[in-house]
């Protein structure tokens, strides 16, 4: 069962991390892109960080909804929107729970995921986020029907992510500011698929703390 | 007043564009903009929210009734799109998306808007607002280095784009969506619709019908790809004929809002969906629910076979229904199948499906179950009731997928009571109305559904008195075998009706049964006038498939067969023996009436895509009709040849449009000689002494008639291209379109000369223009002579019911008053003035 807190402790980990590897994504988007993507999402999740300390929520519809809001009007980029409708999809699966089974916890991602192939028309092999979500949410949901714990469910789901962002380097891009550079964007890996990975290893390492920590505690 | 929201990247760039547009307007034009991000650190970008603050200023002003947004690039798109997401949905509807360039795009709408053109015309403008700017840079092209090659052979597709107003009264709504589809589908061209901001491939109906687009909504087509113009120019061709559709649709519109409000205490009320009223005992229909568990699977590819053999069976169990139907309710009920069966083969429908076996890695059934329960849910959604309507027809035709891909019979248990009964069901799919057996229902309830779903249309053209929409918990209420009444003029259901009520609505059961018995009769009964002289009505048709149609409204025969449907909608000319079975079976289906077939009318105005045509100033004036196929023995040789044949079994006349001179007549008699003389070599039957008529619509053919009549059998009035060669006035062009009225004083003495001409050589004269359906105008033909009236099919049973209260020596002296006056406006008062009023039926 993920709780409200797990979420909030997933989007503060992953204003973590995402700071971390600012200059990293920068580097990534600077060689096809307009070398913001770094910054701006780290901004964005920053500022979703400081909006759900200020304003704590049982409801996770309303955390997620939060989330996509401030994402929207804090990254400025089309990642912003991309991520941000990503939220707002979630929270309309999500609603007034407080917490997710497993299957929730899928239904909510794969609903994200949709909006964000609603909002940015890219299809797979386009050198986008979607390169990473879409094969990293199918091993979840395979790795879920085999009847797996969900923490081994969502490492296996966020070393997809990292094989599939390594992917986009071959890849041309038909999407977005880099697929302005035609040909030259083939041999750079995209951004956007890094930044899903790094979102999804947030969560994945989130749950597993959470799982551990339950663990410890005595029964 | 249209008001303008502009998004980009730049505050400063979005004030420029503000102070450059409101030096040009004035402050006259409502504007805003959303121009940067509200972030120090980052103020490039774009921000949904205020785009939505943007439009919502400008929509909270009274003066503003809808706005145009125009935006940059990248993500000013998805904060644009992502603004209509969060706006209310009353306030979405309002809002419209540009692709026209920013600054350009800016200035030409907002000088548009403020001097109040409509939605459309200001998306126009802006649209339109390069144009100025390529023409007049043009002539430094040629300066300007040539691409490198590899840049050439990228991409060297053509682009085009195309604004249609959807002119249909339900919007597009199934028929004429598929009608597009399918079109759409022929050409070597990507077609995209958008419609309020939604963009969506013109091949897929469901996503075209989901899209809501209501009658004068905006319609954006783009087309890329080699064919894109020809793709581009068929489609407008299909919306300037509202996509199809009849012009006056018969689908009754009305829901009836109150039908929610329950009648005083002993009924319930619905909605009033097919007439007429029945008691008896109450059955229903059992369908089996489904059980579906989702089953793992581990060989995807064999899981997708499953699911597209099962969508192509059920594809020929929808055709079979539909030919079926066609024979017992008329091609345009059967129509609704060819709806169901573009719904379900459907590329984005199965490539959806198939993702969701391949990603989700679960059993056909389940994946096309979780799909199609999607697609139901966003037909629902839709707004617009008569679409909305549309997601039975989904389920319907998605249903039988199911039951074949889990292994159920197709064909569930269907009605079959014990005796004759109401039938009471939670909503009834298309399907399981078209196959109830019609002797045993006395009415339908229904808890779901309105009056213009295809269920409530199929009913009422089957007769069967029905109530829809009495809500779940008042059908639930209804138990089996329980004696029911209903009344399906006023959508009432009485549970437990009284023996009093009981007689009086069987009373009015009976009334209504003689009634509907004699207007089907008078329909097929023959137009004799009080002094019994006959006028043969006849109709006008497009395929032999509308003959159900036309016998069924009275038609003794067809006056018009436009053969150019034949040629339509294909890659190629349809061969001799495609038209000779095409003719052939229309004759069949007359059982010996008389059969008119017209020699393709086709021509600059009426392109087909296979033939060639050098472009025209004026097509209207150019090489079309008999002018054409004189010209192209190759094209109208099979074609005589088919129809000679067909002659030699049939009652068939030939007749030939576009003539206006007396040399094209001795062409055509040559090329019949000779085309008899080979027929004769092969030893095929053929009618040696074919009856050979011209359509009268030039004026030429007006004056010559005395000659002309000499060499032809028969004369038929074309009046709808008559009347625009008469007044030399184009009725596409609406400065003049006034002065195309058949009713002018003009196109009345270019008939009597025409009528006169032919009865002075003793050949009949008929016409077959719309004039010839328009019960105001039947006493004026009739007292010119015509000796045939030839119409759309719908328009028989009130035509030859004006004829029945005709008596032809009064009708010879209406024509002769009328054609008396000078003005169009005296004639048309005249007439209405001496036109009996119909009988109420």
């Amino acid at each position: 069962m993920i709780s409200a807190a797990t979420i909030t402790a997933w989007l503060h980990h992953a204003a973590t991390l995402l700071d971390e590897h600012k200059a990293y994504l920068t580097d990534l988007d600077a060689a096809i892109g307009d070398a913001d993507h770094g910054v701006n999402i780290a901004r964005g999740f920053n500022t979703v960080a400081q909006k759900i300390a200020a304003q704590p929520s049982q409801s996770l519809g309303l955390l997620f909804k939060t989330a996509g809001m401030t994402l929207m009007s804090a990254v400025g980029g089309a990642s912003g929107m991309l991520y941000g409708n990503f939220f707002l999809k979630a929270a309309a699966v999500a609603g007034d729970r407080s917490t997710l089974d497993d299957a929730d916890l899928l239904a909510v991602l794969e609903a994200g995921r949709d909006g964000i192939v609603q909002r940015g028309r890219a299809e797979l092999g386009d050198k986008t986020m979607i390169d990473a979500w879409t094969p990293a949410l199918a091993t979840l949901r395979e790795a879920l029907a085999a009847e797996q714990p969900l923490t081994t469910a969502l490492t296996r789901c966020a070393a997809t992510a990292q094989q599939a962002m390594a992917a986009t380097i071959p890849l041309q891009a038909r999407k977005g500011r880099a697929s302005y550079l035609g040909e030259r964007s083939v041999g750079h890996q995209d951004p956007g698929a890094t930044s899903t990975y790094l979102l999804l290893r947030s969560l994945s390492e989130t749950v597993s703390n959470a799982a551990l920590s339950t663990q410890d505690q005595p029964t | 007043m249209i008001g303008l929201v502009l998004v980009t990247h730049s505050a400063r760039l979005a004030e420029g564009i503000l102070e450059l547009v409101n030096q040009m307007v004035q402050g006259g034009t409502p504007l805003a903009a959303a121009g940067g991000t509200d972030l120090p650190e980052a103020p490039i970008g774009t921000d949904p929210t205020k785009v939505v603050a943007a439009i919502e200023q400008l929509l909270c002003q009274d003066e503003v009734t809808e706005v145009l947004v125009l935006m940059d690039l990248g993500s000013a798109l998805m904060s644009a799109e992502t603004a209509l997401d969060l706006l209310p949905d009353d306030k979405r509807q309002q809002v419209h998306l540009a692709s026209a360039p920013l600054v350009e795009g800016a200035l030409a709408a907002a000088v548009r808007a403020r001097i109040g053109g409509s939605l459309a015309q200001v998306l126009a403008e802006a649209n339109g607002a390069l144009a100025a700017k390529h023409e007049q840079l043009a002539s430094w092209q040629h300066s300007l280095p040539p691409l490198p090659p590899e840049t050439q052979t990228t991409d060297p597709t053509a682009h085009a784009e195309l604004t249609i107003i959807v002119p249909n009264r339900l919007g597009l709504h199934a028929r004429p969506a598929a009608r597009l589809v399918s079109l759409a589908a022929q050409y070597d061209a990507q077609v995209t619709l958008t419609h309020n901001g939604r963009t969506v491939p013109a091949t897929s109906l469901n996503q075209v019908v989901t899209l809501g687009v209501r009658r004068e909504d905006l319609l954006v087509v783009r087309a890329t790809g080699t064919d894109a113009a020809a793709a581009l120019a068929a489609l407008e061709d299909l919306a300037l004929d509202n996509f199809g559709d009849p012009i006056e649709v018969t689908e009754p519109l009305e829901i009836i809002a109150a039908a929610a409000v329950t009648a005083g205490g002993d009924s319930f009320a619905g909605v009033p969906a097919s007439a007429g009223t029945a008691s008896g005992p109450a059955y229903r229909l059992h369908l089996p629910a489904l059980d579906l568990e989702e089953q793992p699977i581990d060989d995807p590819a064999a899981e997708r076979q499953k699911l597209r053999s099962a969508v192509g069976t059920v594809i020929e169990q929808l055709r079979a229904l539909r030919s079926e139907l066609g024979q017992r309710a008329g091609a345009a009920e059967a129509g609704i199948f060819d709806a169901q069966i573009l719904m379900i083969h459907d590329n984005d429908l199965i490539q959806s499906a198939e993702e969701t076996i391949e990603l989700r890695r679960i059993d056909a059934a389940s994946a096309w179950n979780w799909t199609l329960r999607s697609m139901v849910a966003r037909y629902r959604a839709l707004e617009d009731d008569y679409l909305a309507r549309r997601a039975d027809d989904v389920a319907d035709a998605g249903q039988r997928v199911l039951r074949l891909l889990v292994g159920l019979p197709a064909e569930s248990p269907l009605f079959s009571p014990p005796e004759p009964a109401i039938l009471v069901a939670a909503e009834l799919k298309p399907s399981d109305v078209a196959r109830l057996p019609t002797d045993q229902v006395l009415g339908i309830v229904t808890a779901e559904g309105g009056a213009t779903g295809h269920s409530a249309i199929l009913a009422r053209s089957l007769g069967i008195p029905t109530v829809t929409g009495i809500g779940a918990a008042a059908a639930a209420s209804i138990r089996e075998g329980q004696t029911i009444a209903l009344d399906g003029d006023n959508g009432l259901v009485w549970p437990a009706p009284d023996p009093a009520l009981r007689d009086r609505l069987l009373a009015r059961r009976s009334e209504w049964l003689a009634q509907r018995q004699v207007a089907q009769q008078q329909a097929l009964a023959p137009a004799i006038t009080l002094d019994r002289q006959t006028i043969q009505v006849a109709a006008n048709i497009n395929l032999p498939g509308d003959l159900a149609m036309a016998l069924a409204s009275g038609a003794e025969g067809v006056g018009l067969f436009r053969t150019e449907f034949l040629y339509m909608d294909r890659e190629s000319p349809p061969s001799e023996e495609e038209q000779l079975a095409a003719y052939l079976e229309a004759a069949r289906r007359l059982q010996g009436r008389p059969l008119i077939v017209r020699t393709l009318d086709v021509g600059g105005d009426k392109p087909l895509p296979y033939l060639r045509y050098t472009h025209e100033q004026n097509p209207f004036l150019g090489h079309r009709g008999l002018r054409y196929c004189l010209d192209h023995p190759g094209l109208f040789r099979p074609q005589l040849r088919a129809i000679l044949r067909a002659a030699a079994q049939f009652p068939i006349r030939v007749m030939f449009p576009m003539v206006s001179t007396w040399d094209e007549l001795l062409l055509v008699d040559a090329l019949i000689d000779e085309i008899c003389a080979e027929l004769q070599t092969e030893q095929s039957p053929f009618d040696d002494d074919i009856q050979r008529g011209i359509m009268v619509e030039t004026p030429a053919a007006v004056l010559l008639a005395p000659q002309l009549a000499r060499l032809v059998d028969f004369f038929s009035i074309g009046t709808n291209d008559l009347t625009q060669y008469v007044m030399a006035a184009d009725r596409g062009n609406a400065a003049v379109a006034g002065l195309v009225n058949a009713y002018q004083p003009a196109v009345l003495h270019a008939i009597r000369q025409t009528t006169q001409a032919g009865h002075a050589q003793g050949i009949p004269v008929g016409i077959c223009g719309e004039l010839a359906g328009d019960p105001r105008a039947t006493a004026l033909l009739v007292g010119l002579g015509l000796d045939e009236l030839s119409m759309t099919a719908t328009a028989i049973p009130a035509v030859k019911a004006q004829i029945r209260q005709l008596h032809t020596a009064d009708a010879t002296r209406i024509a002769e008053t009328a054609l008396q006056f000078s003005t169009v406006e005296e004639i048309q008062a005249y007439l209405t003035q001496t036109t009996p009023a119909q009988e109420k039926e």
